[in-house]
């Protein structure tokens, strides 16, 4: 036995505390453009700076530049201190910080370029995403090597849900990454149509579920305790809230794709699971509440509880409200509608981001021994920026509920109410501008914390914690397989396989397989309880208190339960729906077709337009035919969306002329009159290298499209070909002077094949709609 | 109706594990090191030193 002074790394913590809140700046000055963007349309400046490329760029830039820079500096500084051991590696922790910041750089000039897989939350391009794969590597390596060399042997909660952030994290960007490399910007993902939507919405939700949840739930399990000097309310509800809020969790994902194409079966775990996940959202929220018992007069004086206990009610709501809107019913109203931007904001705004204030305001005095420079102007920035966030929502809820009940509408006669898709844009724009007015206070608020925490730093001198240990001998352990395989994970496995004979038997086979099963838990129990009487295990530890001390099989065990979701929901997919779908007759895009495609990402339109018309009657009498999964089956990636600011466009090819198109992206309020969508002059003048053309085929090819050698070997001339034909028309019809090379005729390609089979009616163009028809919009 | 019946059934089976699985809890006094362990992150720090290259 020895004792050991141990001096914790607390500089990176300073690094990732900087950087989280100059980005946060940042995040939120982008999320006032495209704010201001909707509600006022001239302030799309140019190509690079217009809202479908700097939407990318602000979401992210709040979760991974702001939030993630503020988890690295949560994990690092709690981390230290629960296992009373300095990290493992000073370099690997300054690799970690410096690539990160070098990533995050690299987004913010690849996403106003048009650099993008076009996958929300996902949109960083193939090698970024390898670099976030290696950098994260760092992460996790430095993070386990701590917990090996830790001077506690106990892993402590916080430490659960980091260690669930990791390998969750690992899991999801490796999959969802997957992608085949056209050239060192352009990439397409191996998952096409319906199974990348179930792959991208796997991971899409579980990135809210574990970069924004669970390392900020590890977060507050440390500092609230801490902030409020008294121990979490109850640490046996802990152990509940976290292994069945990482079992539950990543199921939900389907809920994103609530009456899609998606098959009913998946549709319906993702939204059962996703209402079961409000029992451990709202279990974790009562612990972070109730642990400030008997402390609650503190929250008039201090505003790190204030922040901290605002940050848990909001995170409450958020959770009431996700389960809410995942029930297919609300969903038809809510999807696609600003109430989702609520939504998310909240969660954002008030649960991240005042859990960032509460730590940012406990952790810099410690961290420059000091104390906090103005407790005065911390309090004003909490309801300033409570204010803010009510404000926002409020707004948002509003012209979410405003579009949903404007779509649906119904006339006397049955049609519909607002045929127009633009007269609900023009109803929510005061929405719009109440929306920037909460958004600005908030940012003022961030503002005056960053001021606050600058002074204060300047005020102390940076120290670095230190603690004195004594290092013992842990003496005999239990081996890892032996708790891997436990009896409750014995159990535990016995009820899933259960339960799924239940769904996969049908009513009389599966009553048999409960009545069997629930006659053998009766069994075990009898027997357990029998041995129990003869072997008293009064002092044994517990199973869980034994796997605390044993990382790897505690990591194991993490990685099992979040596993199974994924696996139950994807694979049957991937396999089922390849079968099925090969015997549809439904064409590839044409070369030119496909270039359009292209330039629809890189112009970031999903992050307006949806491509999936649900089978709702208001839905399908606006935008035509209920979308089917043979509809994308050759999107690589999927182009569904999630929000609408414009029409949906599944359907909108052959619906207007190529002339109608050519006018409408040059200035939409000719055609469109009250439309907020930005004008795209650009595309006339950027010119498509046609001899690139054959190497996106190729890549699409690989990937499952079924396009010829011979096809991909002429697709130069085939583009050009078609791209001949609607310069040709639009020469003719409009007086417009053309390159058959701009990326505006391949749009206008693109646009008019939506909808279409493209089996018999190639090339697609619009010639034959009435010119200039339905004015006004879908 | 043969859905009522499973949905009614399936609910007893899983309340009936639940209170088994409690009543697993409580018989093996699973979980009693845990209000030692919820102090962890209150342990104070021995000192705070300046950083090495300011020293």
């Amino acid at each position: 036995m020895e004792t050991q002074r141990i001096t914790y790394d607390d500089d990176i913590v300073r690094k990732f505390i900087a950087a989280s809140v100059v980005f946060g700046i940042v995040g939120l000055l982008v999320g006032l453009l495209v704010a201001l963007q909707l509600a006022f349309w001239q302030a799309n400046l140019g190509p690079y700076l217009s809202f479908g490329r700097l939407r990318p760029l602000h979401t992210n830039a709040v979760i991974f530049a702001f939030v993630g820079n503020m988890l690295f500096a949560g994990v690092y500084y709690s981390t230290q201190r629960l296992l009373k051991a300095r990290l493992a590696s000073d370099r690997l922790s300054r690799i970690h910080f410096w690539g990160w910041q070098s990533i995050i750089v690299a987004a913010a000039i690849t996403l106003p370029l048009g650099l993008t897989q076009g996958k929300e939350y996902a949109e960083l391009e193939w090698p970024i995403d390898l670099a976030i794969a290696v950098v994260w590597l760092v992460f996790a390596t430095n993070f386990f090597w701590t917990i090996a060399r830790r001077n506690e042997k106990h892993l402590y909660v916080a430490l659960w849900f980091y260690i669930a952030t990791i390998v969750t994290v690992t899991v999801l960007h490796v999959v969802n990454a997957l992608s085949i490399p056209v050239s060192a910007g352009k990439s397409y993902s191996v998952f096409g149509g319906v199974q990348d939507a179930l792959v991208q919405w796997w991971y899409g939700h579980n990135a809210v579920a574990f970069f924004l949840t669970t390392p900020i739930l590890g977060i507050m399990y440390y500092f609230l305790p801490k902030a409020a000097n008294r121990p979490v309310f109850s640490y046996r509800l802990s152990i509940i809230h976290f292994w069945s809020l990482v079992f539950l969790y990543i199921w939900a994902g389907p809920h994103h794709l609530l009456n899609t194409a998606l098959p009913d079966w998946a549709q319906t775990l993702g939204m059962i699971f996703s209402v079961m996940l409000i029992a451990p959202s709202w279990g974790g929220m009562l612990n972070g509440l109730l642990t400030l018992r008997g402390a609650w007069q503190e929250l008039r004086i201090d505003p790190v509880l204030k922040f901290f206990a605002a940050a848990v009610t909001f995170y409450g709501m958020a959770t009431f409200e996700g389960p809410l809107l995942s029930i297919k019913s609300v969903s038809a109203i809510a999807h696609y509608t600003d109430w989702i931007v609520a939504h998310v904001h909240v969660g954002a705004l008030g649960w991240n981001g005042f859990m960032a204030a509460g730590m940012f305001y406990w952790i810099i005095p410690r961290l420059y021994g000091t104390q906090l420079h103005s407790r005065a102007l911390a309090n004003a920035h909490f309801y300033l920026a409570t204010f803010g966030i009510l404000l926002y929502a409020a707004a948002m809820w509003t012209s979410g509920v405003t579009q949903g009940l404007m779509w649906r509408a119904e006339n006397p006669s049955g049609g519909l109410m607002y045929p127009s898709f633009v007269e609900t844009v023009i109803a929510i724009r005061p929405m719009y501008w109440m929306r920037l007015i909460g958004g600005s206070l908030y940012l003022v608020g961030f503002l005056m914390m960053a001021w606050n925490l600058w002074l204060t730093a300047r005020a102390g001198t940076a120290v670095d914690g230190s603690v004195d240990v004594v290092v013992e001998n842990p003496g005999a352990q239990p081996s890892n397989i032996a708790l891997i395989f436990g009896s409750p994970v014995l159990l535990s496995v016995f009820a899933l396989v259960l339960l799924g004979a239940v769904a996969l038997l049908g009513p009389a086979g599966s009553t048999v397989a409960l009545v069997i099963g629930a006659s053998v838990v009766l069994c075990a129990f009898v027997f357990y309880f029998q041995r129990d009487d003869t072997e008293p295990r009064a002092k044994a530890p517990s199973w869980h208190n034994l796997v605390e001390g044993k990382a790897l099989a505690f990591t194991v065990l993490t990685i099992g339960a979040i596993l199974v979701g994924g696996v139950a929901e994807i694979v049957p997919l991937v396999i089922a729906g390849n079968e099925k779908l090969a015997l549809k007759d439904h064409a590839p895009y044409s070369p030119l077709e496909l270039e359009g495609r292209d330039v629809y990402l890189k112009e970031g339109c999903y992050n307006c337009h949806s491509q999936m018309v649900r089978p709702l009657a208001w839905e399908t009498a606006r935008f035509g035919a209920a979308s089917v999964e043979a509809d994308s089956k050759y999107d690589h990636p999927f182009q569904w969306g999630s929000k609408r600011t414009g029409p949906d466009l599944a359907r909108l090819g052959g619906r207007y002329s190529d002339v109608w198109h050519y006018r409408h992206m040059l200035d939409p309020r000719e055609l469109s009159p009250g439309s907020n969508m930005p004008p795209y002059p650009h595309l006339q003048d950027n010119l498509i290298d046609f001899a690139s053309t054959p190497d996106k085929l190729r890549a699409m090819r690989t990937v499952g499209v079924p396009y010829t050698p011979e096809r991909i070997a002429a697709a130069s001339g085939e583009a050009e070909q078609q791209a001949a034909h609607i310069v040709t028309g639009l020469a003719r019809e409009a007086g417009a002077a053309l390159d058959a090379r701009s990326e505006l005729v391949a749009l206008i390609a693109y646009l008019q094949r939506l909808g279409k089979s493209g089996a018999t009616d190639t090339p697609q163009s619009g010639d034959a709609a009435p010119a200039l028809a339905r004015k006004g919009g879908l | 109706m043969e859905i009522l019946i499973l949905t009614v059934f399936v609910s007893l089976i899983v309340a009936a594990a639940g209170v088994l699985f409690f009543a697993w809890n409580i018989h093996h006094r699973a979980h009693e090191h845990i209000e030692q362990l919820s102090l962890l992150p209150l342990e104070e720090e021995a000192r705070r030193e300046p950083r090495k290259d300011r020293a």
